[in-house]
């Protein structure tokens, strides 16, 4: 018993020492939020200051700390809104009749093309964006949501592919075959069977993908206007030529991740796999 | 080679049961013990115990009459066989053998002549210079026990070795195993849940069930002389038909009547009865048994009018073919009673047909106890 | 109820050819058994059948009608996986019900409930409708997706090596429950195992495949008495029978091709010509043991394995290993000298080449 006390004492510090390192960032990060324009500078950094809303005021064009841009950081906020989600949905309708075919139809070239939507995630992003950047002007789709919805895409769809394959794979195959001759059509056996016993995956996925998108930078930057930049690119209006506005993009990084954080928790319970073993092993 | 002794053995994993509760029993030296029972019975835990990859809560486990309980494996110097043979592929067949000689540091000479004399007790003189690569199935199995028994380990361990085997070459494997066996006089212990591989290589068996030792004996004990209900039940294929009984003895006749229709009954005349089945049947004299016969032993005969010794009224449920013989399934008010005939047999589905079995061929127990009420 | 009459079906994956030209037919209310080892095409030429895949040449007939391209819904068929293929969100009510919902399938709500009664019941499962498959022991999920099956009236059962998941001995007391129900069932079935004992229990006719190909298509005591080719010798019998090449001599004598032994075959030599070459099968339970110096083969015993009331015993002649069934009483141990008497009508001979029988 001795022994396994001393264990869980190094387990247990161990689990500390790694959340502090996760947490310390994060933490720093929201004091920042809060803190007045000259207690972020302040050096050695303030641990005990007195905390104000001001910089989150004024992230949504209140209070007395102005904005360097004429947007609000809202209307980023709602680009980013815009663009993941219009992204993933367009993904999840292209990607996930592509991921059933890939889990479950015989077809010639089948992982050479599985290989190819996979090797869209290896190219660096940077190296395409010039000619895609004379692309888009051409096409008129520079500083357009389409256009960027659909460079999203790069990030999006293979993710969604690979993904869902697997979590299709994962359901016997078995299990179809029994509710179509249980007297199913294929499209209710797909509705009925296959999707419910996938949807841990499906939801996995696509929150996945939309944090991928969420974070973005290098499309928005390059192809997006005022218009429509996220928010990844708006906080880089806080940094003026002679000012940085420590402050405020403390305040808007922590209202730009908390959807993330929203999302990731409220899927953590279906990213438990296992669900489909019980009635075939 | 050494003897195995268990004595009072105990494991507790933390649970309110312990897993192996009190195990006894020796292992002669050259004997080949095989421990048996389904599966959580503890016969694993058991056989890890004597490995020293587990430790034991209570009890003494000796090697060779020298107490191990709490000796490494390499210490126990026990051999351990792998399902996969687990040679070295860019080793010769002689380089394996003589591997762990080498690691032991003994002379070149002493390697060479160790290695000789056991390739040629499994008979694999002529392949010492081969790669396992090559090798058959059963020549690789020769060679990984040769490299186990050259360094003479006290005792040979097997964790149901045949299990991934394909099963129509099995019996081969098996038959390679006892024949090993019987040319290197190892000590063996082997285990396994499957009963005609325990009965077809061991010299006796230990049967488990729920942590418990329910009987040792050699193959032919367990099939004739099952120690209780649970051995009666488990071993044998089909399973012994156990029907409740009520057990009289007077008039010169022993019956045995049903529980459920007391007017059906086994009968025997006492004349024909052993004394001493006679003595101990008379303890169990209006009280209830468990009245046993296996399949083998129960005979499908067309109904007799005059009803003989041991015999019933059945109806034919089905016949099953099964080449070599078949198996009957014949009721008897609601009880399914099965025997093995003939593979094909001169009646239909719903005939009646006598169920008999002569006394010598029945088993009694006791309900209370479970044990087998002998004579 | 229903006829099924499978046509020259062929099919083939990735250039691999699965099932080269299968044939056989399945009578109203007959049970058919397929047998063949791993990769013989079993579970392929099922599927055909169940139309959940398509042959690519040939004809599926059932009840007479074309239904080779048909979707498995419109076929009503039911089928019992071997890996259970239950529905693992459903409890086992709602799997017994799943199929009686479908939208083919018109069942009055009393008539639904009424027969997974009756099904649970006759499967003794009753006790455990509320639960959720991963909840029960193999065996009940065994029969959970029996009861699938059976709760319906298809025209056709199918079963595709529906026990061989379970241990020998839950295997064989399931076999023999599969075999009385049976009796009191009279649907067509289509069964498939790899298993002999299942295709001699249960089949009234058996289908032999290997490597795609029907080797046998005969009554169930048929295929064992008198087996078409050395594969289905093999097949059917444990331990499997024994096979030894050699050649029939001037004198209608059968010459082991070592030398070790001869079988004088005069009285079993019909289609046996002289310098013909041939493969020889022998059942271990069809010779018997002897005293050394008798019968055809005299070696030394190898290997003895007791098997309760018999024992099957192994003997070394020369390099080939031989395997007899004896009963227990024939007292023999490892390194004995013995000779074994071989019968010559439980002789089968089989053609070298093709390994057709003679």
């Amino acid at each position: 018993m001795k022994e396994t006390k001393g264990k869980l004492l190094l387990v247990y510090l161990g689990m500390l020492l790694l959340g502090i390192y996760i947490l310390a960032p994060v933490t720093w990060i929201v004091m920042m939020s809060f803190k007045s324009k000259i207690d972020v500078i302040s050096v050695p950094p303030k641990f005990i200051f007195t905390p104000t809303f001001d910089n989150y005021l004024a992230l949504f064009g209140l209070g007395k700390v102005g904005l360097l841009t004429g947007t609000t950081f809202l209307s980023f906020f709602k680009n980013s809104l815009i663009l993941a989600l219009g992204s993933v949905l367009l993904s999840i309708v292209l990607g996930m009749p592509a991921a059933y075919a890939f889990a479950r139809l015989r077809f010639k070239a089948k992982e050479s093309l599985a290989f190819t939507f996979l090797s869209f995630r290896f190219v660096p992003e940077i190296t395409i964006i010039l000619p895609l950047y004379v692309i888009y002007q051409k096409l008129n789709l520079y500083n357009t949501y389409t256009g960027l919805i659909l460079v999203y895409q790069l990030i999006s769809l293979p993710f969604i592919i690979w993904m869902m394959r697997s979590y299709f794979e994962e359901i016997p195959v078995a299990i179809e075959q029994a509710a179509r001759t249980d007297g199913y059509s294929w499209g209710r056996t797909f509705f009925r069977m296959v999707l419910p016993l996938a949807a841990p995956g499906v939801a996995a996925s696509l929150v996945l993908a939309f944090i991928f998108c969420w974070n973005n930078f290098i499309f928005g930057l390059m192809l997006g206007g005022t218009n429509t930049q996220p928010v990844t690119v708006g906080l880089l209006s806080f940094m003026g030529t002679n000012e940085v506005q420590w402050g405020l993009m403390a305040a808007a990084t922590v209202i730009a991740v908390i959807p993330l954080m929203v999302l990731a928790l409220s899927v953590q319970r279906y990213m438990v796999r296992g669900l489909t073993l019980g009635a075939v092993k | 080679m050494a003897k195995v002794e268990l004595e009072n053995v105990h494991k507790n994993y933390g649970a309110k049961e312990d897993a192996v509760k009190g195990a006894t029993f020796t292992c002669e030296d050259g004997e080949f013990i095989v421990l048996l029972g389904p599966s959580g019975c503890g016969k694993t835990t058991t056989l890890r115990m004597i490995t020293g990859l587990e430790s034991i809560t209570s009890g003494t486990i000796r090697l060779g009459g020298r107490v191990v309980n709490n000796l490494t494996p390499q210490q126990r110097n026990v051999a351990m066989a792998f399902e996969t043979y687990a040679l070295y592929p860019p080793l010769t067949v002689y380089e394996n053998i003589a591997f762990p000689l080498q690691v032991m540091k003994r002379s070149k000479a002493e390697i060479d002549k160790r290695v000789h004399e056991v390739a040629a007790s499994l008979s694999i003189s002529d392949i010492l210079d081969k790669y396992p690569e090559g090798l058959a199935g059963g020549q690789k199995q020769r060679v990984s026990l040769a490299r186990a028994l050259v360094r003479e380990p006290t005792v040979f361990l097997m964790d149901e070795p045949l299990s991934h085997v394909d099963a129509d070459v099995r019996y081969r494997a098996r038959a390679e195993i006892k024949h090993i066996h019987t040319v290197s006089h190892a000590t063996m212990i082997y285990v396994t849940h499957d009963q005609v591989e325990a009965v077809a290589l061991a010299d006796r068996v230990v049967v488990m069930d729920l942590g418990v030792i329910q009987q040792i004996g050699t193959p032919l004990d367990l099939y004739y002389r099952p120690a209780n209900l649970f051995v009666a039940g488990f071993i044998g294929e089909p399973p012994m038909n156990l029907i409740p009984c009520n057990l009289t003895l007077d008039g010169g006749m022993l019956r045995a009547s049903w529980q459920s229709r007391p007017d059906l009954e086994w009968r025997y005349q006492t004349e024909n009865i052993p004394e001493t089945a006679l003595r101990a049947l008379q303890a169990h004299h209006n009280r209830p048994v468990v009245f046993g016969v296996r399949p083998q032993r129960l005979a499908l005969r067309a109904p007799d009018a005059a009803s003989s010794d041991g015999s019933l009224t059945g109806k034919l449920l089905v016949h099953e073919f099964l080449g070599k013989d078949g198996i009957a399934q014949a009721e008897v008010d609601g009880t399914v009673l099965e025997c093995i005939t003939a593979p094909s047999i001169p009646f239909q589905a719903g005939d009646l047909v006598s169920l008999s079995a002569a006394f010598e061929d029945v088993l009694f127990f006791d309900p209370d106890t479970t044990r087998r009420i002998e004579y | 109820m229903a006829t099924l009459e499978i046509d020259r079906i062929s099919k083939s994956f990735d250039s691999v050819q699965a099932l080269k030209n299968v044939s056989f037919d399945c009578k109203n209310g007959e049970f058919l058994v397929i047998v063949g080892p791993s990769g013989a095409g079993k579970t392929t030429t099922l599927n055909c059948i169940a139309g959940v895949e398509y042959p690519e040449m040939g004809t599926v007939y059932l009840d007479g009608q074309d239904v080779t391209m048909a979707p498995p819904q419109d076929r009503d068929v039911a089928m019992v996986f071997e890996t259970y293929a239950l529905y693992p969100q459903f409890s086992v009510r709602d799997n017994l019900i799943f199929p009686l919902r479908s939208p083919r399938s018109r069942h009055s709500e009393s008539d639904i409930q009424e027969r997974v009664q009756r099904v649970s019941e006759l499967l003794s499962i009753d006790m455990l409708l509320e639960r959720l498959p991963r909840q029960l022991s193999q065996g009940q999920r065994q029969r959970v997706s029996l009861g699938r099956a059976l709760v319906r009236d298809p025209k056709i059962f199918l079963f595709d090596e529906p026990i061989s998941h379970l241990d020998a001995k839950l295997r064989n007391s399931m076999r023999r429950e599969l075999k009385r129900m049976r009796a009191s069932l009279s649907q067509t079935t289509v069964y498939v195992t790899h298993d002999y004992l299942e295709a001699l229990s249960l089949g009234d006719r058996v289908v032999v495949l290997f490597q795609g190909e029907v080797l046998q298509f005969d009554q169930t005591q048929m295929v064992y008495n008198r087996p078409a080719a050395v594969e289905v010798g093999l097949l059917f019998g444990d331990p499997p029978m024994m096979f030894f090449q050699g050649k029939i001599d001037d004198q209608s004598h059968f010459v082991c091709e070592d030398e070790s032994f001869m079988i004088d075959a005069r009285d079993n030599a019909v289609g046996l010509a002289p310098g013909q070459e041939v493969i020889l099968g022998l059942r271990p339970t069809d010779v018997r043991l002897a005293p050394p110096g008798s019968g055809q083969v005299q070696g030394e015993i190898y290997s003895v394995q007791n098997q309760f009331d018999r024992e099957l015993v192994t003997l070394k002649a020369k390099e080939q290993l031989f395997d007899i069934v004896a009963p227990v009483s024939y007292a023999v141990t490892e390194g004995d000298k013995a000779g074994i008497i071989i019968p010559v009508e439980v002789c089968y001979f089989f053609d070298k080449t093709t390994h057709r029988a003679i």
